[in-house]
């Protein structure tokens, strides 16, 4: 709920651009401008992650699947961790520029042209992310309790079959 | 296919034109925000993929700037949708009941703005004679 809200703010960040006549430096620290009363918002903030929450590999494989199942030129049912974008599923170049469009929006991170070129499978997607967030297989976050074992097991017979 | 500047180029593009289309929000017509949103990336999806097997550079060169020219219109009016433009002097509107000679084609093939170059006009004289032969 309250990650929601802070993306609410973040996107009306983007009616701001229109109101503000020059161009701030990042020396300067942030300051309010007060628009209305109920609207108070902190320009030249950075997009921070919030760090309780824990990225695994479960969360991400999931994530990444659910992204690429909602994306309609894709059949959900022929849609495995090795299935290839170009020969299996007939994707076109401009169809993985629109996937990495969405992982950026999904993850709230950037990846560059060079990178999403090399996407061959989803495997390979959920690695590079694997590697931009330091996730590891084999090591489990400190909150990790039992359903998290669990799923942690599906996942990696997922991944290795 | 080789991936040398301009194929990157065309993916940055692309890749522009869907972020822009994430965050729009319509200032003039409120209600139909998702509306613009989705008719930015299916424009954009429609275009590119017609224009997919052009082979000569100049003519990708063109198309790129009509992508921005597309992108800094929408952005300036907030208005997704191509600008219209008048018809170009000498020449009539397209009509069933007369054929239309090549020169005014070509006359409006030159005077196209580059931001409509992904339009053209269909040719009409093929139209007339079946609805000769079906009258």
């Amino acid at each position: 709920m309250l990650s929601s809200t802070v993306r609410l703010l973040m996107r009306s960040g983007s009616l701001l651009r229109p109101l503000i006549i020059t161009a701030r430096p990042l020396s300067i620290k942030p300051t309010l401008i007060n628009l209305t009363e109920k609207r108070k918002t902190l320009i030249n903030e950075i997009p921070r992650r919030w760090s309780h929450v824990h990225y695994t590999y479960p969360m991400i494989e999931s994530r990444v699947m659910l992204i690429l199942r909602l994306f309609d030129k894709i059949d959900s049912n022929s849609l495995k961790l090795d299935s290839r974008f170009v020969q299996d599923l007939g994707l076109d170049s401009l169809d993985i520029v629109e996937i990495t469009a969405a992982l950026e929006d999904e993850f709230w991170t950037e990846i560059p042209d060079c990178d999403s070129d090399h996407f061959a499978t989803p495997r390979h997607v959920i690695q590079y992310l694997c590697d931009k967030y330091d996730v590891y297989e084999h090591i489990e976050p400190i909150s990790a309790g039992k359903e998290y074992l669990e799923e942690a097991k599906a996942a990696a017979d997922r991944a290795h079959h | 296919m080789s991936k040398n500047l301009t194929y990157f180029r065309v993916l940055q593009l692309y890749k522009r034109i869907i972020k822009i289309s994430y965050s729009w929000q319509a200032i003039n017509h409120p209600s139909k925000t998702l509306e613009e949103q989705i008719y930015f990336r299916n424009q954009a999806r429609e275009l590119f993929r017609k224009n997919k097997n052009v082979k000569d550079s100049n003519e990708i060169e063109e198309h790129i700037r009509e992508g921005e020219a597309r992108i800094e219109l929408a952005c300036h009016y907030r208005n997704p949708y191509p600008r219209l433009v008048n018809l170009p002097t000498y020449s009539l509107p397209p009509n069933r009941n007369r054929i239309r000679f090549k020169s005014e084609y070509e006359t409006e093939d030159m005077s196209r703005p580059i931001y409509l170059k992904s339009f053209e006009t269909k040719e009409e004289t093929l139209d007339n004679d079946e609805q000769f032969k079906s009258n």
